[in-house]
């Protein structure tokens, strides 16, 4: 977590103010949820890469899990301003276009033992249905397309996804999620036991996914990465956010540590 | 040579349960000199199987749930018991929509309480299947008379309109099963709940519409089982469960569902089980030693469909 370089091309390059400030795409107001979140509010843009950092009990994730509606909040709400609509369930999320990469992607995330297709295409099935039939060639060639997009190195559609190894599998999560062209990707731990090579692709797919105009949520236990990659950094403490970070060449590690712990 | 090796390998699993149905066509045509052949034998089987089919067709959507159904018998009994006592009082064409609405309701009952409770679909349908033989056992044991099938509906039970159900019946489900977001998903939830809570799926409402599709199709077939038979007691439907079970685990369903649910496997399961209980029976063989054949292979086929990789959590 610590005393890792920073080596030239791995993280963002850019320290430019480039996202939207006047679109709001998603505002999170006021949660509160038992012990874990004591009030947490922000906005993400359109075309940001909003971090969220701390130490893995937190409430982090647990926020994640709020916003995407997968845990209901004691108090507060989740909006999505462009749509003017409250996010009160998973399946409200996903016809809002929106996304979610858990951290735990073999438990929460994939269907194992199912084909790659099938994983595919989990979330788009009201995309590639035809009337009412979904066919075998609407899916296939979805699947291929996404598996184009991410360049994900499969053996062949129909294997199942436990035949991967664990970046492609994140790959497969990922494609899931852009299959269903989300505009909100809220992601936990996105390189969580990724080797150093996957990290790179994925931290190049958030940089398209910024430049298209997503906007993203990245919840991370690794600080090299919240700091190269997030346009704003929220850092938490006991379910309370400590401290809010621009963007900067200037930020070091030991600037965020001291607010974490 | 090699390509064609690896495929095989591959689908083997798959085409498993029909390889098996013709080997036990071929073996018991060859030990009974033709006999199992016979057009009176086949029609026989045929017929037998349109019930079972029928059933079969909406019990795989709750398999693929991952949620195990041992309530048919209570479901059968109970649905026939209420919709011939229904023709008491209604007038004989209440039987139709009281058996299908009883089955209905037995099945949204075992999906109900495995959802809001989170007891385990097993235990729950096997308290409906007490509650259903328990209720039409004492009534039926305590009545005067008998409970038929008016005698309106005689020329119901034919050859034909049992094959028509059986074939609509497999061309409608398979197309809902393979080809709808309702199939789709609930093979989705079978596969991890969790993952088709998190990609949007509403999985209540999925669990329901398949325990619905069951509930439609058990209704049918008590129907038909009905019709067969004329007049109810209290063992109609006794065994059923169980039946249906290793008709669908030999025809390659998986007992944890997921998208690896096939519906052919139904259909397939059906006519094994029945060509290979035919073939033994007309062969003269001890009733004990065919249920000891039906272990061995239900023990095997389950060995072979077990989706390890789906639970584990579990192992």
């Amino acid at each position: 977590m610590i005393g890792r370089e920073f080596t030239e091309g791995y993280y963002r390059s850019d320290y430019d103010d480039n996202y939207n400030h006047d679109k709001v795409m998603l505002e999170v107001k006021d949660i509160k949820l038992g012990n874990l979140l004591k009030g947490i509010s922000f906005n993400v843009h359109e075309g940001e890469i909003l971090g969220i950092g701390g130490l893995t009990d937190c409430g982090m994730h647990d926020l994640a899990k709020v916003i995407y509606g997968l845990i209901k909040p004691d108090s507060g709400e989740v909006r999505l301003p462009q749509k003017d609509v409250l996010i009160t369930n998973s399946t409200k999320a996903v016809n809002n276009s929106m996304g979610y990469i858990p951290k735990d992607r073999e438990l929460e995330g994939l269907m194992l033992a199912a084909s790659i297709k099938d994983n595919i295409c989990m979330m788009s099935m009201d995309k590639v249905k035809n009337g009412f039939l979904i066919t075998p060639g609407s899916t296939k060639k979805l699947a291929n397309e996404e598996v184009e997009a991410l360049s994900i190195k499969i053996g062949g559609l129909e294997l199942p996804v436990s035949s991967l190894s664990g970046g492609n599998k994140q790959k497969v999560a990922i494609a899931k999620c852009m299959a269903n062209d989300v505009e909100i990707l809220i992601m936990d731990c996105p390189t969580r036991g990724i080797d150093v090579g996957v990290k790179a692709a994925i931290y190049r797919l958030l940089e398209k996914f910024k430049a298209e105009g997503r906007a993203i949520v990245m919840v991370s236990e690794e600080l090299p990465e919240l700091i190269g990659m997030s346009d704003n950094l929220i850092i938490m403490r006991n379910g309370k956010v400590t401290v809010r970070l621009k963007r900067s060449a200037d930020l070091t590690e030991q600037d965020v540590i001291s607010e974490m712990i | 040579m090699k390509k064609f090796v690896g495929f095989a390998k591959r689908n083997l699993k798959d085409y498993l349960p029909i390889l098996a149905l013709i080997f036990v066509i071929v073996l018991f045509a060859i030990l009974s000199n033709g006999q199992t052949l016979n057009t009176n034998n086949i029609k026989q089987i045929m017929l037998q199987s349109c019930t079972y089919i029928v059933a079969g067709l909406g019990i795989i959507f709750t398999m693929s749930l991952g949620n195990m159904d041992m309530s048919l018998d209570g479901i059968v009994c109970l649905s026939a018991f209420l919709g011939l006592q229904a023709t008491e009082q209604f007038g004989p064409w209440a039987m139709f929509g009281m058996i299908i609405v009883a089955a209905i309701m037995c099945e949204l009952v075992i999906g109900g309480i495995n959802i809001l409770l989170g007891i385990n679909s097993v235990i729950v349908s096997f308290a409906v299947s007490f509650f259903g033989k328990g209720v039409a056992g004492y009534i039926i044991g305590n009545r005067s008379t008998g409970l038929s099938v008016p005698s309106v509906f005689n020329g119901l039970y034919s050859k034909t309109l049992f094959y028509a159900i059986a074939i609509v019946s497999i061309i409608v489900l398979s197309v809902v099963f393979h080809y709808t977001k309702l199939g789709k998903r609930t093979m989705a939830i079978g596969s991890n709940p969790t993952a088709a809570k998190a990609a949007g799926i509403n999985v209540t409402k999925f669990k329901l519409l398949a325990y619905l599709v069951a509930g439609i199709m058990m209704g049918i077939a008590t129907t038909m089982i009905v019709l067969r038979s004329g007049a109810i007691g209290a063992t109609t439907g006794a065994g059923f469960h169980i039946t249906m079970l290793l008709m669908m685990v030999i025809g390659g369903a998986s007992l944890t569902g997921g998208t690896k649910e096939k519906i052919y496997s139904v259909v397939v399961g059906v006519l094994l089980f029945l060509c290979l209980e035919n073939g033994l029976t007309v062969l003269g063989a001890d009733p004990n030693v065919i249920g000891l054949i039906e272990g061995i292979i239900f023990l095997a086929s389950v060995t072979l469909t077990f989706d390890r990789d789906g639970v584990p959590y579990i192992l």
